[in-house]
């Protein structure tokens, strides 16, 4: 525990730092809550939540956690079952968005839980909740591609680079003189077009794209 | 939530297969004093049968008790142990009070994490032969003693090297092993003389005790450490059935199995754990009950309860429950002076307020 | 031709006796209690896992078959005081209200069944101090429109019907604390059976089950379990029940729920203990009157385990049914049938 030099007076007798330090509870909770089992359960791909007896098949074979601490789709899925909302969020939220879609979850799973599908939904839920403050590198570009895709129907690859760039306000790194340099190595060979061709017709396949996405 | 205290009747049930033997030390013991291994120090005078669990009883001697006095009692709250001699006198008990006994040196184990198994055993078999010797029934006032001689019981009746040891370390000292018959705490004859204390109890006093609510709290080293031959067994009834046989209407709270959060080591060096374990206690003893009074039998407990209720206010919470020993609550009943001979005015937490409720005078 | 003597008239001796009198032999079924059934007449079992078919489909033809065959002489009310002889002459002193008879028997088949697991040792459970905390079997009885409280479930201590309920399974069983440390095979599918109907009973309950592991082996059980925690949103923690206090008016209950690595403390209504099974009465009596041999639970031992599974230590006696062990409904019929091909095969010679 940090020395806590903090003073405070009762009865007159002066007590400092570790004389007054109380150590927090760690009992869980009183009631389970069903109320984001059952918001999960709706949003598209969540349904098969309800399947998961945690027996954890899916974060045994799961890609991330090579790479990434403490992903773990078994856990994300239990936090939402058991309506842990607050470690959900605290311990989480920088993580669910990290699934590579490799699938192996799905693949795999005893119960029938489309696993994948189930974590991006969770993410949708955070998302819906506004759980997400400054945006991360990965929700960023997850953001821009995106929009993209929606809008033009293709990446312009010198389009999107610009934009995630500007998105996570640091266009002035893009402008350094080793991002310059590799950029024109790569137009030079022919890796990226200065302008990428527009697709035919695109505006309404891009109006009934957002009408569905809403 | 009130709840009633019932003698324990679970017995030798059927469905626990009829080869089960719940493992009981005194036959163990028999064994061992036919081979002239140790020596038992058996029974005198009258007593009691209650039953532990499983079908095995517990004989709780009534008359010739060896008063093994308490470190923490003796200095802290020494109203317990002269109420343990209050309400003797009063029921015509002969009891000794030995000069020379020793401490059983439990504390140093528990707070260290260490213990010297042969000192232990040797300073618990020394203890032992004292009560032998002087011709009195073993008992004992303190819970964590309770725990230790149960604990040495178990290893001295279970080993040979060990007791071989303390032979040899008694040899010097001029004794020989000697287990008492029974491990009896001192809250368990209370129990066991709950009906010769009603019956010679103060009908004044009585009146003040009945009708108030209290709630009852455990020694971990009295149920916990040793579990098998507690009266009760693993849910003990001895505080709360004394005090429900004199009127007292004992309260349930969710946190009853809780430790007070003494803790040996942890009220020297850690005494944040303390005083949090006490928190969760405190809180749920005030939500669900507000009782008048906390009723304890063990010294560490009672001397917890008692001196952590004021530093709680750091939280912003605002305690003040009376700490009772169930030997200050049956000397009380016997018509003791809270003060002279039962010692209450040594507790932190101001007993004042109960004392007005019971309608017991002081100055 | 010879006589059977059938000790035991519950599923498993039902069974035997019908066989072994359409095999042409008669049968005489001696049950201690005045009513056929065992267990599941006694405590008004009502539906059967893992279909939730009626208990009564199952057992109430299989009873009148057995008390209107003419090769079957049915003795309720009455127990075996005393065996004497070997095969294939016993001579069976048994004792009813009227009086001691003695018969001779070919062979003697013991199908006494089992007990419940008392839970009140578990003090940490409150069960007897607390009126709330009950068992599975008195839940049985409860649950049965014919029963104590006319299919409804309600709480012992008021009346009232209880909105949180929990379910803690492995009480007596798998524990070395009181000496049974085997499984007691059914707890968790009658817990997931009970689970599921009060669910259906009263949708707006919340059922919780607190578990070491859910053991669904059996036909359709692994199934029903799915359609517990799907269908009917019943919720399982892993995480045995630690201890029972009392919380205002509520039962307030210790677990830890292992996955999230923290304790709980949760307010219940009611709690109900998936008691143990044990060796019965009837099968401990049994053992000592015959003099036959019985394991460290006090179980009756087989022969031998794969070669002679019916058979007792003594020849001409056979074991079947749950007094060899726990077992469920379904094996305990099969044991009624192959004893009595046994008993058929010993007798020819």
């Amino acid at each position: 525990m940090a020395e806590n030099t903090d003073k405070m007076v009762i009865d007159g007798v002066e007590l400092t730092g570790i004389w007054k330090e109380f150590l927090p509870s760690r009992i869980l909770y009183e009631d389970v809550t069903t109320e984001f089992l059952d918001e999960v359960k709706k949003l598209p791909g969540g349904s098969t939540i309800v399947r998961c007896y945690q027996c954890g098949t899916c974060s045994g074979g799961c890609t991330l956690p090579d790479f990434v601490d403490k992903f773990n789709p078994r856990r994300f899925i239990d936090l939402v079952r058991r309506g842990h909302y607050d470690i959900l969020v605290n311990e989480n939220k920088d993580l669910v968005w990290k699934c590579v879609s490799c699938q192996r979850c799905t693949h795999r799973c005893p119960r029938g839980v489309n696993t994948q599908e189930v974590v991006r939904a969770i993410a949708k839920f955070l998302e819906d909740r506004k759980v997400f403050g400054k945006l991360t590198n990965d929700e960023a570009f997850d953001e821009i591609f995106m929009e993209e895709v929606i809008e033009d129907g293709r990446i312009d690859e010198i389009k999107i680079v610009k934009d995630f760039y500007a998105k996570t306000g640091r266009l002035k790194e893009m402008m350094s003189a080793d991002q310059l340099s590799l950029g024109f190595k790569m137009l030079t060979s022919g890796r990226i077009k200065l302008f990428g061709g527009k697709i035919k017709d695109w505006k309404k396949v891009s109006q009934r794209l957002k009408e569905e996405l809403q | 939530m009130s709840y009633e205290i019932n003698d324990v009747k679970t017995g030798i049930n059927h469905a626990k297969g009829m080869n089960y033997h719940a493992h009981d030390i005194r036959a163990e013991m028999q064994k061992l004093e036919e081979e002239g291994e140790i020596k038992i120090g058996h029974i005198i005078g009258p007593y009691k049968e209650e039953e532990v669990m499983y079908g095995i009883k517990k004989k709780v001697p009534l008359d010739m008790h060896y008063q093994h006095k308490s470190c923490g009692q003796c200095a802290n709250l020494p109203g317990v142990p002269r109420s343990n001699f209050y309400y003797r006198d009063k029921l015509g008990i002969k009891y000794y009070n030995d000069m020379q006994q020793t401490s059983c040196t439990a504390w140093n184990y528990h707070a260290s994490g260490l213990g010297n198994l042969v000192q232990l055993a040797s300073v618990a078999a020394r203890n032992w032969h004292r009560a032998y010797e002087e011709g009195y029934n073993f008992t004992i006032h303190c819970v964590t003693s309770f725990g230790n001689y149960l604990e040495m019981r178990h290893l001295l009746v279970g080993n040979k090297e060990l007791r071989d040891s303390v032979k040899k370390v008694l040899a010097k000292l001029g004794r020989e092993l000697v287990i008492p018959e029974e491990i009896v705490h001192d809250s368990e004859i209370a129990y066991a003389l709950r009906d010769k204390i009603l019956a010679a109890a103060d009908p004044k006093r009585l009146e003040g005790i009945k009708g108030l609510r209290a709630v009852e709290h455990y020694g971990c080293h009295f149920f916990k450490q040793v579990s098998d031959d507690i009266i009760g067994g693993k849910r003990p009834i001895v505080v709360g059935g004394l005090a429900s046989h004199l009127g007292v209407q004992m309260e349930e709270y969710s946190k009853w199995f809780m430790c007070c959060g003494f803790g040996f080591r942890h009220i020297l060096v850690n005494r944040e754990f303390t005083r949090s374990a006490q928190n969760i206690k405190l809180k749920a003893i005030k939500q669900e009950v507000d009782p008048d009074m906390i009723l304890v039998n063990c010294t560490g407990c009672g001397t917890t309860f008692d001196k952590t209720q004021w530093i709680q206010k750091a939280v912003g919470e605002d305690y003040h429950y009376p700490v009772v020993f169930y030997s200050q609550l049956a000397a009380l009943a016997l018509g003791a002076h809270p003060f002279k001979e039962a010692g209450l005015n040594f507790h932190v937490t101001p007993v004042e307020p109960l004392l007005d409720k019971m309608g017991i005078a002081y100055s | 031709m010879k006589t059977v003597l059938v000790i035991g008239g519950g599923v498993t001796g039902l069974k035997s006796a019908s066989e072994l009198a359409q095999m042409g032999y008669n049968v005489s079924l001696v049950e201690k209690e005045d009513y056929l059934g065992g267990q599941v007449a006694k405590h008004k079992y009502y539906k059967l896992a893992p279909d939730l078919r009626l208990a009564g489909d199952v057992i109430d033809p299989v009873i009148k078959a057995v008390e209107s065959n003419a090769n079957i002489k049915v003795m309720k009310h009455s127990h075996v005081v005393s065996v004497s002889g070997s095969a294939p002459e016993f001579k069976a002193k048994i004792k009813n209200s009227k009086g001691e008879s003695e018969a001779t028997f070919g062979a003697i088949v013991v199908a006494t069944g089992f007990g419940h697991f008392d839970p009140t040792v578990k003090q940490e459970y409150g069960y007897g101090r607390f009126k709330d905390v009950v068992t599975n079997a008195e839940v049985e009885e409860m649950l049965n429109p014919n029963g104590p409280t006319k299919g409804e479930l309600k709480r012992p201590s008021d009346g009232k019907i209880p909105k949180k309920i929990a379910i803690f399974q492995c009480v007596g069983s798998r524990d070395r604390q009181v000496g049974n440390p085997y499984c007691c095979r059914v707890g968790c599918v009658v817990s997931t059976k009970q689970a599921i109907e009060i669910k259906e009973k009263y949708p707006d309950s919340e059922v919780y089950v607190y578990y070491m592991d859910m053991r669904m082996f059996g036909r359709g059980w692994e199934e029903l379990y799915g359609k517990a925690m799907e269908d009917y949103e019943v919720i399982f923690t892993r995480g045995r029940g630690a201890e029972v206090t009392l919380k205002n008016q509520q039962l307030s209950l210790r677990a830890e729920e292992t996955i999230m690595d923290r304790p709980i403390q949760h307010s219940v209504d009611m709690i109900i203990l998936a008691a143990g099974m044990a060796a019965g009465e009837g099968t401990i009596e049994a053992a000592k009157v015959l003099g036959i041999k019985q394991n460290d639970y006090g179980f009756l031992s087989p022969k031998d385990d794969f070669l002679s599974p019916n058979e007792s230590s003594k020849p001409g006696i056979f074991i079947a049914g749950a007094d060899k062990g726990p077992m469920d409904i379904e094996n305990c019929i099969v044991e009624g049938a192959a004893v009595a091909a046994k008993v058929a095969g010993s007798l020819k010679n």
